[in-house]
């Protein structure tokens, strides 16, 4: 019976640690960016479908990329304002985020379930570097872990500036959402 | 007094000219990346070779450009909608299982057009706007297309 036990705590150890020792990653995440003004009779948003994302389980480490002008939005126009005005992404072609869970220990990832954290880190956005914390959810399920966080990102705070001439539509504050399901990375 | 009025109906039709130029390009719609024409076509390998030989010289020349690229299928993925009113997404990547370097593409199902989805190893022709290049040694290097569409030939 003894031995029993012991094997099954050596096999929930080993089964742990192998999850807990792992990367996870995927180069299919989602961003939605959300510069619409409580006045503006349209939304001024974007999506980006092609975020790359890290997590080291073991540490909590986590970190995004993304290409600016990988962002869609329904009109051309405002497309070509935010790359060429706003967010010069000629010149600053990449955004990202580089951080960690800050109570990676209340999460495990062996078990199914929502887990809410903090996410704590800095984000690079128009070439400029701010510190970031955001509440955040990674759910995990059958072995795939989805990581979300939802914040925002003072627009002056990273020399993005806009127009008095537009203020009524775009935001001085941007709501940037990530979402990303996350797969086992084989090393 | 002609004159006067002559040059006021000028100002209107000016005015107006300008007003519906501005409503125009207010509401221009993206480029239909499956109907215009590519500004470059080429194959996968050759694009791939692009980017890893000079990535400065392959960011001006084909980055915001429309780019029709013929490659091996590698994989494909589906991404479900997120918000209500949208419709799934998939991913394709293409390229040589030998490069290290992928063409990933991102495609809304409206682009998917008719036709089946192709399947892995497939030879296909996409085409999208080419929106950089991500280096990357652990997870391996992309270029990145997203609008992108599948074109028959």
């Amino acid at each position: 019976m003894l031995k029993n036990i012991f094997l099954l705590c050596g096999i929930t150890l080993l089964a742990t640690t192998a999850i807990d020792a792992q990367k996870f990653f995927t180069k299919t995440g989602r961003i939605d960016f959300n510069a619409t003004a409580p006045s503006s009779p349209e939304k001024i948003e974007a999506v980006n479908k092609t975020v790359t994302c890290v997590l080291d389980a073991a540490t909590g480490n986590i970190q995004f990329a993304v290409l600016i002008k990988g962002f869609t939005f329904e009109r051309a126009l405002m497309q070509e304002h935010f790359n060429e005005n706003y967010l010069e992404s000629d010149k600053f072609p990449k955004a990202e985020f580089k951080g960690a869970i800050a109570n990676n220990s209340a999460v495990n990832y062996a078990k199914d379930g929502d887990y809410p954290v903090t996410v704590k880190g800095k984000l690079t956005l128009h070439g400029e570097t701010r510190d970031v914390e955001s509440p955040g959810k990674i759910s995990i399920k059958g072995g795939k872990i989805s990581a979300s966080a939802s914040f925002s990102a003072v627009l002056g705070d990273y020399k993005v500036d806009v127009p008095t001439l537009v203020s009524d539509k775009v935001s001085k504050t941007a709501k940037i959402t990530v979402a990303c399901t996350l797969e086992p990375l084989k090393s | 007094m002609k004159n006067k009025k002559i040059l006021f109906l000028l100002l209107v039709v000016v005015g107006l000219l300008g007003a519906f130029y501005a409503y125009r390009e207010y509401n221009r719609a993206p480029i239909d990346t499956a109907a215009a024409a590519a500004d470059e076509q080429l194959t996968g390998a050759e694009l791939i070779a692009a980017f890893e030989q000079d990535e400065t010289g392959a960011t001006s020349r084909y980055v915001s450009k429309l780019i029709r690229v013929q490659a091996v299928l590698l994989d494909l993925s589906t991404t479900e909608a997120m918000t209500p009113g949208e419709k799934e997404s998939y991913t394709l990547v293409l390229g040589s299982t030998a490069a290290s370097t992928t063409i990933r593409c991102s495609m809304d199902s409206a682009f998917a057009g008719q036709q089946a989805l192709p399947t892995k190893g497939e030879t296909v022709t996409i085409q999208g706007i080419c929106s950089g290049y991500n280096k990357d040694e652990l997870l391996g290097s992309d270029i990145v297309l997203v609008r992108c569409a599948l074109i028959k030939e």
